[in-house]
């Protein structure tokens, strides 16, 4: 019977078939927050912002930065690969390398490094956070990319995601959870429940460290989740790669077209999201994205797109900040709150923007 | 090439898909499912039915088809204009009457009886017409009501009159000539049926009042907008339908002589499936003769055949409202989706592999580079829809706007534009002929021409139907560019003849043939096509030789030439292919080569997508148009190239903040204008080493004294 209803829904485009996008809506109504922010710092490859006593620390391809109040970036270390997650507590600064693994810089743990075992090596990691002094997490987003592959593992339909606890004691790796589609954002809060996204699933879920139970605590969102920062009030700041698209939503169930777009189209030329657009004329259009008397509509659809959502504690969004299709800041797969205001990091845009007094109690 | 890979070029070569959706918007398609019905029936009960194509049943048959095929006309007329009438049994039963006791009890004449009797058929009309049209009730209870008062009416007097009906009989040979009487065999009443409902065809189909009833029934608003007189018209449906059922009454009396106390009663229900069987829409605004004569038939041998096996006439009516359920099920739910099965249908991309593109890596001709960068503007904001431009002998430069008008700017700063000419649809390619006189293709309308005190004049808007075609072709759907040849004609090339200009994308997301080149001799007013089955051909410009024209063919990506003359005449040569862009226009260059418009550029994930036709027509009826891929018209650039189809160079704006999409350009005085069609300027671009004072117009017709 489900082999039948299966046959009906692909027939008719319902259910699993169903290529619709939940639209932009609610506190998520778009404006122009990211694009009309002031620009921070111009940093190429802009990503993992972190807070520390001394400044935001950021990650620009193998060079780890940190910025000062004024925007001056200082690089602090050169890394042998592109440093995909950072993360920082207590003195100590975990790093991650691309294809590679995570190293701790400074505090306790200096020179605590990890790359998994033979099995699952940890060489797709999208983001770390410390559960405390002595243990990290660490979420592994594929089993088969490296991190910088994230477009291809969506494109792939992989599942192959894990979620770690680092030991950094013994350096014991203890896994808490695989088979997650790309987990690309971890968030602690204060107990055993920690917040996780899934970004190929378009959602954010719940999961109790002590019994492994696992609950989705946000759902059906319009875009791809990234990585979460606390907020200054108990809350969260969720960012997103992108927007889903209809037609990515198509092709990943057209098989024959997807399986021969991946082997035969240069990967910036894909039908897939992008953290930019409009670098190349190979890049591929969609109907609405064609100019109009030389103008390129908000509102169309795009592949790239800059998203930075507030959320409570309990994460259910309040508010958001948007760079639309006709923007640049997108790809904002980072951000971090620096005083009053929000630091926001556009891979895409090659820069980070300050979102003034977003952070500092002025929100509804 | 591979297996899997000919098969399907072959399936999409042979397999026509298009053909389907073309038909699907002929008109008669509606007709289909009645007509296949009316087939199966008639071979369902031909089987079964003993005798049932015997004459014997047959002129029967055709007698009872008068008589109901009128009642059905008349309920036609009803349900085109928008309503409905449930009264013509009793308005049947009363026309019976009267007919019975004039004829039979009173010894009239055939005249008087006929006249009489379409005189109760006005009266019972004119009564259901003034209450539903003028007085503006509801159709259906306001017949419902009359239904009740004329059949009461009826049974008031049928009792006091039916012992002297049945005792006497009529004295007039014409009357039972029309009873009894054949014309070379076939029943007289089914002769005279025959060139009534002939008549109803023309007048619905034909003439105005039937025009009127259709726009009537299909909206009433706009119609009254249109100036129609609404009410009169809705007045005027009812009385024909009486008229129409008062006769039916006047044949059946003729034929049978006497009367029943329940005649009539449940036509309604009969006339109704008939009409909804056969297509009348019960919205209104739908129907023809056609369809109620099939309806008719259907009715009839359905309740025939039933009484031939010997059905009870309640079962007989329960089919009859089971079937009448359907129909009106089936009536709605047509009426909803036709459009939207069209829609799905209509758009049937085909397997278009498309060759390597040249090359655009630094280094080649069509490197890409920012020469386009810093060019000068002309007309922004005030330009909407420039697709195309030219200049004439005094230097003033005209282009087309969105709204129809050809707008002509002041040289030498070209910042003061006025209205040259107003054609409507929208202007696309443009040419001077030998006279100045600014030849035009027009989309939507065809070729016009304007003279150069501004005189707009249609050259063309019909070439010669194509043999194969469904739909007809004749009309110009989408003249796009045109060019003149040194004897005067103009070709001209139309893009596609499947879709109107707003839906080029459609016909990008097909890349089939769907275009053609035309050629059109004002001397002798002929217009005919050249060439067809072009992918989307769009740039068309005489060569330097006289003897051939170059023509683009967008989505195919590649550019062509056609001898029109000399010794290779009426042959077409490739002259460049695998072009990395859509060429658009091509225009002459002031040293003897050519210059060409790439509107957009080809993508990788597009160009995959056309060897995959399943996938594009899934795609254009799962997917919003807003997320269709598309041709990448964010970025176009200019080319030129030689008469040997080498590119010598290119001008490119690689931002696309100025000249996202170029539709053309044009060489004038050391300049080239670029154009774009959804661009809200042109450019300029002072060109070096080129002659400062070469013109177009003197390259085609020589220097004007």
């Amino acid at each position: 019977m489900s082999a039948v209803s299966q046959l009906f829904d692909r027939f008719l485009g319902r259910g699993d078939w169903a290529v619709t996008v939940p639209t932009l809506d609610g506190p998520l109504l778009p404006n122009q927050g990211l694009e009309e922010a002031e620009t921070f710092a111009s940093l190429a490859d802009a990503d993992n912002l972190v807070r520390t006593d001394k400044g935001v620390l950021a990650g620009s391809a193998a060079s780890l930065v940190r910025f000062g109040a004024d925007g001056h970036a200082e690089v602090l270390q050169e890394f042998p690969g592109e440093i995909t997650a950072l993360a920082h507590a207590r003195g100590m600064t975990a790093v991650a390398i691309d294809g590679k693994g995570v190293v701790i810089r400074g505090g306790l743990h200096d020179g605590r490094e990890a790359t998994g075992d033979e099995a699952l090596r940890l060489s797709c990691i999208t983001a770390l956070t410390f559960l405390d002094s002595n243990s990290l997490l660490i979420a592994n987003g594929s089993a088969s990319v490296p991190a910088s592959g994230w477009r291809r593992d969506l494109m792939q339909k992989n599942a192959s995601g894990s979620l770690w606890r680092l030991d950094l004691k013994s350096g014991r790796l203890e896994l808490i959870r695989d088979g997650l589609a790309w987990p690309a954002g971890i968030a602690t809060t204060g107990s055993n429940r920690i917040y996780v996204t899934e970004a190929w699933r378009h959602r954010v879920m719940a999961i109790d460290l002590a019994t492994r139970t696992t609950t989705a605590v946000l759902e059906h969102l319009p875009a791809y989740p990234a990585r979460i920062a606390p907020a200054f009030n108990a809350g969260y700041w969720l960012t997103f790669y992108s927007v889903r698209n209809q037609l990515v939503e198509f092709i990943l169930r057209e098989e024959t077209y997807r399986k021969r777009m991946l082997a035969e189209v240069p990967e910036q030329f894909w039908v897939a999201p992008s953290l930019s657009s409009w670098r190349d004329y190979r890049e591929p259009m969609q109907g609405s994205q064609l100019k109009q008397m030389n103008v390129l509509k908000p509102y169309a659809v795009t592949r790239s797109y800059g998203l930075v959502v507030h959320c409570d504690q309990n994460m259910k969004p309040l508010s958001s900040f948007h760079s639309r299709a006709d923007g640049t800041v997108h790809g904002t797969v980072s951000a971090c709150e620096s005083g009053d205001d929000l630091l926001v990091a556009s891979r895409g845009g090659s820069r980070v923007v300050r979102v003034a007094g977003a952070a500092g109690g002025k929100r509804g | 090439m591979s297996m899997a890979e000919s098969l399907v070029r072959w399936r999409y070569r042979l397999l026509p898909d298009h053909v389907v959706g073309e038909i699907l918007t002929k008109k008669w398609i509606d007709s289909v499912i009645p007509f296949t019905a009316l087939v199966i029936l008639c071979a369902i009960f031909g089987s079964i039915v003993p005798g049932f194509f015997s004459v014997a049943t047959l002129t029967n048959l055709s007698g009872q088809t008068a008589e109901l095929g009128l009642v059905v006309l008349g309920m036609t007329i009803v349900m085109v204009s928008g309503g409905i009438d449930l009264s013509v049994g009793s308005t049947f039963a009363l026309a019976v009457l009267v007919t019975l006791y004039g004829m039979n009890v009173g010894q009239w004449s055939f005249g008087t009886g006929l006249l009489a009797c379409l005189g109760l058929g006005i009266v019972c009309g004119a009564i259901n017409g003034f209450l539903v049209g003028f007085l503006r009730m509801r159709a259906f209870l306001t017949t419902l009501v009359t239904l009740i008062i004329y059949r009461s009416t009826f049974d008031v007097i049928f009792p006091q009159v039916s012992t002297p009906i049945v005792t006497s009989g009529p004295d007039s040979p014409t009357y039972d000539f029309l009873g009894f009487g054949t014309i070379w065999g076939v029943p007289t009443s089914f002769v005279v049926f025959v060139v009534i409902a002939l008549v109803i065809h023309l007048m619905l189909s034909r003439a105005r009042y039937g025009w009127r009833l259709f726009a009537v029934g299909g909206a009433r608003r706009s119609a009254y907008n249109a100036g129609i007189n609404v009410r009169f018209t809705l007045f005027s449906a009812y009385v024909l339908c009486s008229v129409l059922v008062a006769l039916s009454g006047f044949f059946f009396s003729a034929r049978i002589g006497s009367a029943a106390s329940d005649i009539g009663t449940g036509l309604e229900l009969q006339v109704l499936t008939a009409t909804v069987l056969g297509g009348i829409s019960l919205g209104g605004g739908r129907g023809s003769v056609a369809k109620a004569l099939m309806g008719t038939i259907f009715v009839l041998v359905l309740s025939n055949s039933l009484l031939a096996l010997a059905v009870s006439g309640p079962v007989n009516y329960l089919i009859l409202g089971l079937v009448l359920l359907f129909s009106v099920l089936l009536d709605v739910r047509w009426v909803k989706n036709r459009h939207k099965i069209l829609r799905s249908v209509y758009i049937s991309p085909t397997f278009a592999k498309m060759r390597e593109p040249i090359s655009t890596a630094p280094g080649t001709p069509i490197a890409v580079n920012d020469r386009l960068k810093d060019v000068g503007v002309i007309g922004l904001g005030v330009l909407d829809g420039a697709e195309d431009v030219i200049f004439d002998r005094q230097d003033r430069l005209y282009t087309g706007t969105r709204q129809g008008d050809i707008l002509r700017f002041q040289p030498p700063h070209y910042t003061e534009s006025e209205v040259f000419a107003h054609i409507g649809g929208s202007p696309l390619g443009m040419a001077f002929d030998r006279d100045d006189n600014l030849v035009i293709c027009v989309a939507g309308m065809g070729l016009y021409r304007v003279a150069p005190n501004g005189e707009v004049k249609l050259l063309t808007a019909e070439t010669n139907r194509s043999l194969t075609s469904v739909v007809d072709d004749s009309t110009m759907k989408l003249a796009d560019d045109c060019d003149i040849l040194p004897d005067g004609r103009i070709v001209f090339s139309e893009a596609t003849v499947r879709f109107e200009m707003h839906d080029w994308y459609a016909d990008a997301l097909e890349s089939r043939g769907n275009g053609r080149i035309i050629v059109h001799d004002p001397k002798s007013g002929s217009t005919r096509t050249l060439l067809s089955n072009l992918v989307f051909p769009n740039g068309i410009c005489t060569a330097f030789d006289g003897q051939s024209v170059l023509f683009a063919e967008s989505w195919a990506c590649r550019i062509s030439r056609y001898y029109f003359d000399g010794p290779k005449k009426g042959k077409v040569e490739r002259v460049i292919e695998g072009l990395p862009g859509y060429p658009d226009n091509i225009n002459r260059a002031s040293d003897g080569t050519y210059w060409l418009a790439l509107m957009g550029m080809r993508t990788p994930a597009l160009d995959l997508s056309l060897e995959m036709p399943g996938f594009r027509r899934r795609m254009a009826r799962r997917v919003s148009e807003d997320a269709w891929l598309m041709p990448n018209l964010n970025t176009g650039c200019v080319l030129r190239f030689d008469e040997k189809g080498q590119i010598l160079e290119s001008l490119w704006d690689r931002a696309g903040e100025k000249h996202p999409m170029i539709t053309s350009m044009r060489e004038h005085k050391g300049v080239l204008y670029l154009c774009g069609i959804f661009n809200n300027r042109m450019g300029t671009l002072p060109l070096k080493g080129v002659d400062p004072n070469w013109f177009s117009s003197d390259s085609y017709w020589g220097k004007k004294a």
